[in-house]
This record gives C-alpha cells, structure tokens and sequence, in this order.
C-alpha cells in the first residue's frame, strides 16, 4: 500500500494520514520551519505566496481553532478566504452536500472541509476539482492535526523515531489519536501505549490498521504506571458530541485526568500535548509546567497550513 | 430421485454450482438480475450436495457473464462454481476469487458514514481488506464487514 504513495503535494488531496509517506511529511515539515516563528518568516509571509487564489472553508460542524488557523494561515500568504460556515443554516433546506460541495468547487482553488460524517472529505474529494483538505470526518481523521502534532513533537523533542507514546483519554472517537498514531506508522516510535476507560478504547477498525502496518500498542489501564516511562503525553477531551448515549456520557465524564501528581511521576524531559480545546481532563493548574506543551503545539497550527497550503496550491 | 427433478441441461449459457441452500436468489441479484431482463431462468434450491448437504443451483440460458461479475460472488457464495456451456457442454469451469472493490454492492453499516446519508447521491463502496478470511472495508469510514455481515449487507 504505502509504495503506491506519491511524496509531492502539489494539487493532492489530504484526506488522511495514511495517505502520506514519511518523506511528504518531512517536506512537509522543512516547509512549516520556513513559516514558524522568526525573522525569516515575517519576510516570507509578506511576500503574498497565494495572491489571487481564494481558499474555501466549509465547517459543517463547530470548530474555532482549527477553522481560525487555516484562515490566518490563508491570510498571511494574501489569499483570500470565502467561508461557508455561517451559510450552514441554508442546507438544513435540503440542498445535498454534493451540491454545496460542487458549487464551493466553482468558486475557489482549494477547499477545507470539516463534517460529522465519517468519509465525508473523501466523498467531497470524489466531487471537487480542486485539492479538499479534510479538516475532520467524523471520529476517523483529521490529517492536519497529526501533522502539527508532529511537527510540535520534532520541535519540542528533536525525534519522532524512538520516542515512548502515551495516549490518554477518549480514544474511541478521538480522530486526532487515530490520525497521529496513522501518521506515526511511518515512523519507528519506541513503546506506544493507550490509556482509557474501557468503554472509551480503541476502535477495532483502527487497531486492525495498526496492526496492518505493524505497529504494535499496548493497553495499560493504571495510568500511574503508564506515565512513567512516556516520553510524549498525548491527552484528548471527552468527545461528547459523538458518545450516542447521554447517560453513558455522564458516566464518563470526569473519568480520567491528568494531575499534578501524575505530572510530577513523568520523566524531567516528558512534554505533554493536547489538541485543544480541553475540558477537565487537563487542569490549568499543569499549564506552567514547562511539560505543557500544548499552547506552543496549538501554536504550530499556523506555519504547519501555511506550508500545507502552499504546497499544495504549488508555489513553496 | 432427485435427478429428475433438476431442470433439463441448457444449451449455452451459465450455470452456477454449488451455491450454499437458498442463496440463489441473492445470486441472481448479484448477476444484475437476468431474469426481469428476459433470460430464461432455473433455479434449483436446496438441492443435495455431498460437500455442501445441501446447495442452490442456478443456469441462465443465452448469458454469459464477465470475470467481474464471478467475483462478486464471493461475498455470497465463496465456493461456487461457474460452468460456461456451449452446445451443452461445460466449455469453461471458474472459481470465485473476491474483486478488489465492491461498488454499489453491500451497505455499510455505520449511522455516521456518509455513504449512509439520506438524500446523497454517494454510492457504498468496499474494498478487500482480508481474503482469509474474508472481509471487505468501508471506503468512506473503514468499518470492516465480515461473511455474516455480507448477507444482511447486501443491497437488493
Ligand atoms: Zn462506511
């Protein structure tokens, strides 16, 4: 599977993580450099990269962060951004998404799709003329946000290969989790582990990929003893808009977090990450800890599309 | 006997073996539906079997069908045969081997895929996942279905 994968970015549509080679990604990534903080990157910025393409967002489903970095990012290298977001109302009319999807592919050069079905970005994809970046299907992926994630990770920690992975939390219908541990399939990671309340574990589907691709995860039910030898910390919320049942909701709810006690059992050089936004499984009490890592991960959320955008719109 | 009551040999045309009892019709739909196309049409159900105890068999006069279409056979009738007849003889026999993708041909069947939207024009897609044993994903949300999962799958 993987040897059919192309490397280049240009025109292509990022529809999951699976769909990338450790070499795209590496490019990926010594574009996102370019574009992070820095001197250097005031320059580029400046110089109106995307001037004249117009970058279409069409969130069918809340989202400030994730919507709000692709637009910055759009912005900073002159685009233009139409966003359908606040059109949503006039589906429920009844037009389908096929239609909407053809018509936002008439009036722009790329399109940024976030939607509550799963399949939905790569069903757009099968419409559009122009490259869909999946901003989130459902409970399955969310490629961009693996892809800032390791991007903070090679930042932060200089390595993806080699490093222990500790994931926490709602990983049953997390998408950033299933997309980062898609995405770390094309590296070598050292020990990866999942931590979660039984009900919330992975979902079969996306353990048998991991298992295709030969990466092996451990389930560890005492986080205790899970966090002590993780080098990364990959803590998600509770996915309340996609557990079917409420009462079931208020039953997990609160049923795992990350203390100051647990932070404290963690190696000196462990960073702790979280896609945002956090409800009570992360306290604010961690946030001073130089551990924390997720502001400057959420930080990385821009230079990551820029470079994403430019590449794939053929002009970095 | 039971001999007598098969129905006579064709002439040219197909015949399906071996197909497990009472799935002949799921065959027939599988094959596009020949009958409602004015094929002549035989089928035997439960007949008895020795590898199977008891099978359906299913001849379509004047129709022979591609590779493709034995193929999608699998998700049914796995260990099927398919004779092709000339001037009544069995001038070809294929096995089933399971095609690499299934287009329009299972349902999947998570609430939240989109393939399962109401009122889009997205048709089901399944691709191989494993052959042994046999189980076909979703392309739009991966959910794996497996030889049970076929039959109540199966969009009639
Ligand atoms: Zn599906």
């Amino acid at each position: 599977m993987a040897g059919k994968l192309k490397n280049g970015w240009k025109g292509r549509d990022v529809i999951s993580s699976l769909d990338f080679t450790r070499e795209s990604f590496e490019l990926l990534f010594n574009a996102s450099e370019e574009f992070a903080e820095g001197a250097r990157a005031r320059a580029r910025a400046r110089s109106d990269l995307l001037r004249g393409k117009v970058v279409a967002t069409a969130f069918f489903e809340p989202s400030t962060r994730t919507r709000l970095s692709f637009s910055s990012a759009a912005a900073k290298l002159g685009a233009s951004v139409i966003d359908l977001s606040t059109e949503v109302s006039s589906l429920a009319k009844g037009e389908s998404f096929s239609d909407t999807l053809a018509m936002l592919d008439s009036y722009s050069d790329i399109i940024v799709l976030r939607h509550p079905s799963e399949g939905a970005a790569l069903y757009a994809s099968e419409i559009c003329k122009h490259p869909v970046v999946n901003a989130g299907d459902g409970s399955q992926h969310h490629p961009t946000q693996a892809m800032l994630d390791l991007f903070t990770i090679l930042r932060l920690k200089g390595r993806v290969d080699g490093l222990n992975y500790l994931f926490v939390g709602d990983l049953r219908y997390s998408r950033t989790v299933s997309s980062l541990l898609f995405a770390l399939t094309r590296y070598k990671p050292g020990r990866v582990t999942l931590t979660s309340p039984p009900a919330l574990g992975l979902k079969p589907e996306t353990r048998s990929v991991l298992v295709r691709y030969g990466m092996s995860v451990r389930e560890e039910q005492n986080i205790e003893r899970s966090v002590e030898s993780a080098d990364v910390i990959y803590v998600t919320r509770l996915q309340k808009e996609r557990i079917p049942d409420q009462v079931e909701y208020q039953k997990l709810k609160g049923s795992y977090r990350l203390t100051e006690g647990l932070l404290e059992a963690t190696k000196a050089d462990c960073i702790v990450m979280h896609p945002l936004p956090r409800t009570e499984e992360l306290p604010t009490s961690l946030d001073a800890s130089p551990k924390a890592a997720y502001m400057r991960q959420a930080g990385f959320g821009v230079p990551v599309r820029m470079a994403l955008l430019s590449l794939i719109l053929g002009v970095a | 006997m039971a001999k007598a009551m098969l129905v006579e040999k064709i002439e040219a045309g197909t015949v399906i073996d071996h197909v497990p009892a009472t799935r002949a019709p799921m065959v027939l739909r599988l094959l596009g539906d020949p009958e409602t196309r004015g094929y002549t049409v035989a089928v035997v159900m439960n007949a008895k079997s020795r590898r199977l105890g008891q099978k359906d068999i299913v001849k379509v006069e004047k129709l022979e069908i591609s590779k493709a279409q034995v193929d999608r056979l699998a998700v049914i009738a796995p260990d099927a045969t398919v004779n092709r007849i000339r001037n009544y003889r069995v001038v070809g026999k294929t096995k089933v081997e399971p095609e690499r993708r299934l287009t329009g041909i299972l349902r999947c069947p998570s609430p939240t895929c989109i393939s399962s939207r109401a009122g889009e024009p997205v048709k089901s897609k399944f691709e191989l996942y494993t052959e042994k044993p046999l189980t076909y994903a979703c392309v739009y949300c991966s959910r794996q279905l497996s030889a049970n999962d076929f039959l109540t799958q199966l969009i009639w």
